[in-house]
């Protein structure tokens, strides 16, 4: 397993304009956001001002980079980088290289733990940049950057870091999900980019306005509920309860909401689906 | 008896169950002994890769099984592991250098042995080229560094799907020694598909024919050729020639191209005075007469014969150039 993981490894690590594009793009952002921040604080006294009176909060900088993973364009790169991980072996033909003395589990598992590595890198150089970076920001212009780093603030802050990487984590896993079963049934990376990112879109997106609309024409108000179903809603309520303690408001006044549990098994559902299908898809397929 | 490297039993593949269903693979059983050269010939589309295929795992079977090693690889499969493949040309990740695939490939199959890359890749005659990425190699130099993955794990068991493919006349003739070499210097178990007959010929103790699915037949290649000796005669009038020997013989139009009054007899030497005077009777010229061994080719395609699941080619107007 080990051996097969360095052999993903020098793969993903190889295909250098696929990471650049689609992984390393995050880390990238960060530094452009640093240094145009800095350069707006150069050009501009009342910005300036501004910023030393409302300083950046770093745990608030460090625990937000979660939440650029659930912006659709966001999710376009990191469903991207999974097609072409899964779909890159049909385009290239090399399993019939690779699959010989392997279990299909096996491989198709490390592929799934490498992306998850390469993302988990990316958005953890992001978080380093940017509080790093707005660090040296503050201390240049003079301002605070609050809160004081103290164990109880570090602790709260890793807590809260982990619980917002693991809900985005589990959201994008469903769509790389999607994109790795979506590849591996069309062998194209195309489709497996298309599809995931139609579905990703439809998904926080149209779907809710299509719910509105059936129910408004059908006047079955429950329609709407199937949105409580979706890995969007589902990431938010669970964000929103634990740090609200209360759910994510309906998306029609007056209909039902769900509770943290329940949330966390729709989303934990959606995660085993996605990556359950994926692999069973590839365990039964013929290597043409 | 030793444990034969391949076995199949009833191995069959059938595309497309529910629509169309295409049987690619029927019920074939054949055996590779240790140490053999195993020719697998077979025209385009008659199942040679699919059964490939199906022995390294890589398509699921539709009934039967082939063992490997004597063990089934869906169920066991890192006996794969003991074998190295070159399946329907070298494929690599293009955007990586040649040396980085052959890591890829031996870390995919058990681990990679940086050592025996080396003399692999001065093996396959490669050196110097192995840190160019694989897009700027030509398709003998894929082929050459695929020769070198597939030997990375120091397989028993060597299976090359069309080894020679995009190879220059040097390069076949490379591979043939090469695959020589496997067997009887460094005492491999080869596997060979290859369109190049004479090659198969020369390298090959055992083949076995496959069309459309079924194995038509199989056996040693000197006890396949050596079944029936012929005689081979360049006549005036090949009809006249026809007319005169087919009461006592069986005769047929050589298969070698632009041989045209060429005539093949199945008759043994001591019957070439006989067959002359026949033609001098019947004023037929004589030009020429004489045994001839028969070729793998001229087996192969008495044996597939019009049966062939290949398009046949129809021939060309008068006057026209043929390009090949």
């Amino acid at each position: 397993m080990l051996n097969l993981f360095r052999a993903e490894w020098k793969k993903t690590t190889g295909n250098r304009l696929l990471v650049g594009c689609t992984v390393w793009i995050f880390p990238a952002f960060g530094c452009a956001a640093v240094m145009l921040f800095s350069i707006i604080l150069l050009a501009s006294g009342e910005a300036r001002q501004e910023f030393i009176a409302d300083p950046p909060r770093w745990d608030d900088i460090g625990v937000g980079v979660w939440g650029i993973a659930n912006f659709p364009i966001s999710r376009l790169f990191l469903i991207s980088f999974a097609a072409t991980l899964f779909a890159g072996e049909y385009q290239y033909q090399t399993l019939k290289s690779v699959l010989p003395g392997n279990q299909r589990l096996q491989l198709i598992v490390t592929k799934f733990v490498t992306m998850t590595a390469f993302i988990v890198m990316a958005f953890i150089a992001m978080i380093v940049i940017l509080v790093a970076g707005f660090g040296i920001v503050c201390l240049i212009f003079g301002a605070d950057y609050p809160p004081s780093l103290t164990g109880s603030s570090v602790g709260e802050f890793l807590s809260d870091l982990l619980l917002n990487a693991s809900i985005t984590f589990a959201s994008t896993l469903i769509f790389a999900g999607i994109a790795a079963l979506v590849s591996i049934l069309t062998r194209s990376i195309l489709f497996g980019v298309m599809a995931s990112v139609f579905l990703a879109l439809l998904e926080s997106l149209g779907l809710i306005f299509g719910l509105v609309i059936i129910a408004a024409i059908t006047r079955i108000e429950s329609v709407t509920d199937l949105y409580l179903l979706t890995p969007t809603y589902n990431s938010a309520n669970i964000l929103q309860w634990v740090n609200e303690n209360a759910p994510s408001p309906p998306i029609v006044e007056g209909r039902g909401t769900l509770g943290l549990w329940e949330s966390v098994a729709v989303l934990g559902f959606w995660v085993i689906l996605m990556v359950g299908l994926s692999v069973f898809s590839f365990q039964r397929q013929d290597i043409q | 008896m030793a444990t034969p490297v391949i076995e199949t039993e009833g191995l069959t593949k059938i595309f497309g169950r529910l629509r169309s269903p295409k049987l690619a693979v029927d019920h074939i059983h054949f055996r590779v002994e240790p140490g053999q050269v195993y020719g697998f010939l077979g025209p385009n589309g008659a199942g040679k890769s699919t059964t490939i295929r199906m022995m390294l795992n890589l398509m699921h079977a539709s009934d039967g099984k082939a063992l490997i090693f004597g063990e089934d690889p869906r169920k066991k499969p890192e006996i794969l592991f003991r074998v190295g493949s070159l399946v329907e040309g070298a494929t690599f990740y293009p955007y990586l250098r040649g040396w980085d695939n052959l890591k890829v490939v031996g870390n995919s199959r058990g681990g990679f042995d940086e050592a025996r890359a080396k003399q692999l890749l001065q093996f396959v005659g490669l050196v110097g080229s192995e840190r160019v990425r694989v897009k700027a190699y030509s398709t003998g130099m894929k082929q050459r560094l695929g020769i070198a993955a597939a030997l990375l794990n120091n397989p028993d068991l060597v299976i090359l799907d069309e080894p020679t493919n995009g190879m220059d006349p040097s390069g076949i003739r490379e591979m043939r020694q090469f695959i020589r070499d496997l067997a009887y210097k460094y005492g491999k178990t080869v596997f060979l598909t290859s369109h190049l007959l004479s090659e198969v010929q020369q390298t090959s103790d055992r083949v076995a024919i496959i069309n459309k699915g079924k194995i038509v037949v199989e056996g040693l290649i000197e006890e396949l050729l050596n079944q029936e000796e012929q005689l081979e005669a360049e006549v005036g009038s090949l009809e006249q020639a026809k007319t005169a020997l087919q009461e006592r013989w069986q005769v047929a139009h050589s298969t070698v191209p632009n041989e045209h009054n060429k005539l093949r007899i199945k008759a043994s030497r001591n019957d070439a005075p006989s067959i002359v005077r026949r033609l001098v009777e019947q004023n037929v010229d004589v030009f020429s007469i004489a045994p001839i061994r028969q070729s793998l080719e001229d087996y192969f395609l008495e044996v597939i014969g019009d049966d062939s699941a290949q398009p046949s080619i129809s021939p060309l107007p008068t006057g026209a150039n043929r390009h090949a």
